[in-house]
């Protein structure tokens, strides 16, 4: 293991280059072996990685889609930006969240989009009380494989504000601002604030001071812990059935930041990826966009995780892009009704969208794995929206992404039409299979997705 | 208003009212005057005492729905065939029955008793009674007392609620939310901590965020508490040099400064910074366990880190705030003070429900001096009135009035001024709208709704006063002269101003318009839903929104042209007929809150109807109406945002005994505004838990 690569400035660390910072030594291959299947593991050790990025409002379906089929197919107008990658990535059609649709639930298409994303269940449509849809994918995930690394699962995001008052059409806000689900009805928080993100990751302060942060932070915890547990189940006690789920939820989260010091006892300390601290949130959102995705290749680099969802902005965002020429509201203009300038518009936010993406393409390639190879080949990144036309509310046919080779269990560089309305829940499980997840059914699947 | 299951539309929809509608001869509404209102309800004013007598004679009966059926359900269905069927056969079947199922809803071959178990449909006639939306006005509606006779049978027969025995309902365990976590550091300790920057945001329910059953704990979250201890204790010990400040951060813990060198003495003053600081922060008295447990731990540190005595106690500090007592509005009740099955809370949870609901943070000395003293609940008035003359009740206006009024997103909403100014040839010049002009739009609302309440205004103010408050900056974008200077002031509005009442403030006219126009739908079901608390159904799955600005093809098309796109459709007339006339009643308002004289060249015609059927001409007619005619629906609406606020749930069905007392008592009061608050603080889901759900002491 080597560590000789020099700190990095800042400016570098916001470009993302595609530097090598310090790797950990194949811990996969330890673990495996130590314990009884390797799970999240590549044919070669390293770790294996699943991403779900969001993008809200649907698309310009026209300009997005590829046209032919298989191996022979063309980008998408839209799409340009991801040329490069044509043999990294797979596209499809047919895929879609029934659960996304009105069924008898009537208006709220944005909150089903962003609730069923992942989990391929129904949310229930509630303002606030009885809050309820499914466990995501990526937590599931993260429930079976997330104990291999510090943290089992990392969620971002690049919303700041949240809009107050009431959400979409009597869907509770958790609905539409929330991507992962640890359970039915518990939303996990994300982090937006590119500093803290890096905080949490590696330490507050710089160099050994980060080191020492670390160490103090994990001796004062555990004693502090078992004090606070002890006070909930003294509170849990004496509690109804509602106040002891909210019992519950703080006592699993102390769970899983026990388990992290746990983790870190008997693996030691992350290692330092010898970068600044990142300042707070920029003031582009386009340099918002790609510093969290600098963040997340770190954070996959240094296998601090393996699983993790990004909301590049909540589903109904209404966020303007003056910067590209369209001041215009995204949300207002995804109701397009057909008219030709706001399908330009639209375009020209998913071509912002998708370019984004290929800057933590580029990243994820350049950045090198512990067996030698490009991070990007031992991912799976899925990016994608759960609208197809936003005009239409569509749920199905949804625009949809999967960049990565999986350790080479994926045959990307492929158009792949699946048969209508095919759930997009079989995509997940045909993922969660080659995490080392065993199941035949997630959420409102059916079968699997032909990836291999 | 929600049943307990789903949530049902909460209004039938009318496809064909919408046409029905467009036939009326003339609008004459009679709408329900709170006289006749008060008049129905049997034993309307219960004082509390009387109540718990009464409750001692039926605690064994469960509270709310069952617990005041004492008939069968045939012998309800037989009162039901007797009175209430034929005034539903007179006013309702001619759309709902027969073979007509407007909305798909029919009113008759009710012949099965099992029809009044029907929740959703009773609900859905209740709600659009007792608002007057149904009949629709220019058909023959029941007379006042008729309608008032169908909607206390529901709430008798169907909801089976009882004035005598209200039911609490349940409020989930609420977690502070960031700002309650901030503002409760900050009176707890003196130290400012910003967790707007570091903590996520929290969700909301039912459009706030105190909402018990929205606000989540997470891991992450959980991390973030705990580092916040870490760094807030760490801020404290840096206040060590100015220890003889007796409200020093430092003071605060170590209130008898540094610790005497003798073992036994130290650890007394241990306990003792323990004792004190733990109950400060858990809004109660703390056991001795718990205490003994803070000492064992500070004990352990110190053995094991080489740690000084503050050090230590610092790691009881840090574990005080992360537990769940402190982070969690634990609350207690008393079992031997009930009301059919609800309990009374104990003084110390009514104290903390006070000061989250004025303070957003713990309640002070004097009111956990009170608590302990059991006297807090005959001084609650004077409480609330000492609670808002502190200048911490100006968190109660910002987060509440920030999230009502949703002036807490004025600042950050983007709106394309030179766009905006450009097509109305302005004079005004687009720096105008910086940064300083939103931020001034914020703080005149939510300074004028404080002064409501500092003044006790009568609230119907809040749509007719002829004064605001103003800076140089906002009083330019008014037109209004004469302001000068940064600080805001309240200023009595000349005749001509075009401006008074939240109708017309700038923050009101901002946050519901588009990026480069005004939305008239967004401002109709701003009104609707939080002035009159008459929101429509959401709209049809699967229709999209409909093209308001085709600027290019239609040009010179003013907004009333093109929204009467919404009346072709009789699938989106019955709705928009409730929203857009409201708010094209503001188009003299442009997206950025100008003043604005024509549309583009166009003629502004802002005059409509409401779906109860009063006409106005412009926005000062609706705003008299609201207060007038439909004065009901406007208290009702301001009590029910602000109880869902302070008790942290959204209201359901079973609350409306309550719910009605209060604006009945507002009423009374000739509204004034300082009545909501009393009348959210008296009430019982206020004083009282759910007794089955409660938490034992």
């Amino acid at each position: 293991m080597k560590h000789e690569q020099p700190p990095i400035a800042r400016r570098e660390f916001l470009r993302g280059l595609g530097v090598c910072v310090a790797l950990p030594a194949l811990p996969s291959i330890a673990r495996a072996t130590a314990a009884a299947p390797a799970m999240a593991t590549t044919a070669t050790g390293a770790p294996l990685r699943m991403a779900f990025l969001y993008v809200p409002n649907g698309v310009n379906v026209d300009k997005w889609r590829p046209t032919g089929g298989g191996v022979d197919y063309q980008l998408g107008e839209s799409l340009a930006s991801l040329a490069d990658f044509r043999k990294h990535l797979q596209f499809f059609s047919g895929l879609g969240h029934q659960n996304g649709t009105a069924g008898r639930d009537g208006a709220g298409d944005h909150a089903r989009a962003s609730a069923s994303f992942l989990t391929g269940a129904r949310p229930r449509k509630t303002s606030g009380a009885d809050i309820h849809v499914g466990t995501s994918v990526d937590q599931l995930a993260a429930q079976h494989i997330g104990g291999q690394t510090r943290f089992p699962s990392l969620e971002l995001s690049c919303d700041s504000a949240r809009k107050s008052g009431s959400c979409d059409s009597g869907y509770a806000c958790a609905y539409q601002y929330n991507l992962a689900w640890r359970s039915a009805t518990l939303p996990v928080a994300a982090e937006k604030n590119p500093r803290l993100v890096f905080e949490r990751l590696f330490g507050a302060g710089d160099g050994e001071a980060r080191q020492a942060a670390l160490a103090q932070r994990r001796n004062a915890r555990k004693s502090i812990l078992d004090f606070v547990t002890d006070d909930a189940r003294r509170l849990a006690r004496k509690a109804g059935k509602a106040d002891r789920r909210k019992l519950d939820e703080y006592l699993t989260s102390v769970r899983e930041v026990e388990q992290q010091v746990e983790h870190v006892e008997q693996f030691g300390d992350p290692k330092d990826p010898q970068l600044a601290t990142p300042a707070g949130i920029p003031p582009a959102y386009r340099d918002h966009l790609r510093i969290m995705f600098d963040l997340l290749a770190v954070a996959f680099q240094t296998d601090s995780t393996r699983v993790a969802t990004f909301l590049l902005a909540h589903d109904g965002s209404n966020r303007s892009f003056a910067d590209i020429g369209v001041p215009d509201g995204h949300h207002h203009l995804s109701h397009h009704g057909r008219d030709e300038e706001k399908l330009r518009k639209i375009a020209e936010i998913d071509k912002f969208y998708v370019e984004q993406f290929a800057y933590f393409l580029n990243v994820m390639s350049e950045k090198q794995d512990v067996d030698g190879r490009p991070l990007l080949d031992n991912s799976m990144i899925l990016y994608g929206s759960g609208l197809a036309d936003g005009n239409a509310h569509g749920h199905h046919d949804l625009p949809i992404i999967l960049a990565g080779k999986g350790g080479d269990t994926l045959t990307p560089g492929r158009y792949r039409q699946a048969p209508e309305r095919t759930p997009m829940s079989n995509l997940y499980v045909s993922m969660l299979n080659r995490m080392g997840v065993a199941v035949d059914q997630f959420g409102d699947s059916d079968g699997k997705i032909d990836i291999g | 208003m929600t049943s307990p299951r789903d949530p049902p539309s909460l209004a039938l929809p009318m496809r064909r009212h919408a046409n029905l509608r467009q036939r009326r001869q003339s609008a004459s509404a009679t709408p329900l005057s709170m006289h006749q209102f008060r008049a129905t309800v049997v034993a309307a004013v219960i004082g509390l005492a009387i109540a718990a007598v009464v409750a001692t004679a039926t605690e064994d009966q469960p509270a709310g729905a069952g617990a005041a059926i004492p008939k069968d359900l045939q012998t309800r269905f037989d009162a039901f065939t007797t009175e209430i069927e034929p005034l539903l056969a007179q006013y309702c079947h001619d759309c709902h029955g027969g073979g007509a199922s407007e909305g798909g809803q029919t009113l008759d071959a009710l012949d099965d008793p099992q029809r009044l178990l029907d929740h959703d449909l009773w609900h859905a006639v209740w709600q659009n009674l007792r608002t007057e939306i149904m009949p629709p006005s220019d058909v023959e509606g029941p007379t006042d007392a008729e309608r008032q006779q169908i909607v206390a049978w529901i709430e008798r027969d169907v909801f089976g609620l009882d004035p005598l025995h209200p039911d609490p309902g349940h409020v989930t365990l609420r977690r502070l939310n960031r700002e309650e976590y901030r503002y409760t550091i900050r009176d707890l300790l003196g130290i400012k901590f910003n967790t707007v920057e570091l903590f996520p945001p929290d969700d909301t329910g039912y459009g706030f965020d105190t909402v018990g059953d929205a606000l989540a704990v997470s891991p992450l979250l959980l991390e973030k508490y705990l580092k916040a201890a870490q760094s807030i204790f760490a801020s404290v010990l840096e206040t060590r040099a100015a220890a003889d400040d007796d409200s020093s951060p430092y003071q605060r813990i170590f209130f008898d400064g540094p610790p005497p060198d003798e073992l036994p003495a130290r650890l007394d003053y241990q306990r003792e910074i323990f004792r004190r600081f733990a109950g400060r922060a858990f809004r109660r008295p703390v056991d001795e366990a718990t205490i003994d447990r803070l000492m064992t731990l500070a004990d352990a540190a110190q053995e094991d880190g080489d740690l000084s005595f503050e050090e230590a106690t610092g790691h009881g500090v840090v574990a005080i705030l992360s537990s769940p007592r402190f982070l969690f509005r634990d609350e207690a009740t008393s079992s031997d003070d009930t009301l059919g099955n609800a309990l009374r809370l104990d003084d110390y949870s009514l104290a903390a429900r006070l000061s989250y609901m004025l303070w957003s943070s713990l309640p002070d000395e004097q009111l956990l001096e009170l608590a302990s003293r059991g006297e807090l609940r005959d001084n609650l008035h004077e409480e609330v009135d000492r609670l808002l003359a502190d200048e911490r009740s100006e968190r109660f206006i910002e987060n509440f009035v920030g999230q009502w009024l949703q002036t807490r997103d004025v600042v950050g909403k983007h709106i394309d001024a030179r766009f905006v100014l450009r097509q109305h040839s302005s004079d005004l010049d687009e720096s105008r709208f910086s940064r300083d002009v939103r931020t001034a739009m914020r703080a005149e609302t939510e300074m004028f709704v404080g002064h409501l309440f500092s003044e006790n205004r009568s609230i119907d103010e809040l749509l007719t006063a002829d004064y605001t408050f103003l800076n140089e900056v906002l009083a330019r974008v008014y037109g209004v002269p004469g302001v000068e200077g940064r600080e805001m002031r309240k200023v009595d509005l000349p005749a001509d101003s075009h401006r008074g009442g939240i109708l017309r403030h700038g923050s009101l006219l901002w946050v519901t318009s588009n990026p480069r126009r005004t939305s008239p739908v967004k401002r109709g079901l701003f009104i609707l839903e939080n002035l009159l608390g008459t929101p429509p159904p959401p709209p049809p799955p699967d229709v999209p929104e409909l093209q308001e600005d085709r600027r290019g093809s239609t040009k010179g098309a003013t907004m009333r042209q093109l929204m009467a796109a919404h009346r072709a459709d009789p699938l989106c007339a019955s709705c928009h007929a409730r929203m857009d006339p409201l708010g094209l009643a503001l188009e003299n308002y442009t997206a950025l809150g100008t003043f604005r004289a024509d549309d583009q060249g166009s003629p502004i015609d802002t005059s409509g109807e409401l779906i109860t059927g009063e006409a106005f001409r412009n926005v000062d007619d609706l705003a008299s109406i609201m207060v007038h005619q439909r004065r009901n629906d406007f208290y009702r609406c301001l009590v029910e945002r602000l109880f869902t606020f302070a008790i942290g749930r959204g209201v359901e069905y079973y609350d409306a005994p309550e719910i009605k007392r209060m604006v009945q008592r507002l009423d009374q009061e000739e509204g004034r505004a300082r009545w909501l608050i009393y009348g959210i603080v008296d009430s019982v889901p206020f004083q009282y838990r759910r007794g089955d759900e409660a938490i034992q002491p």
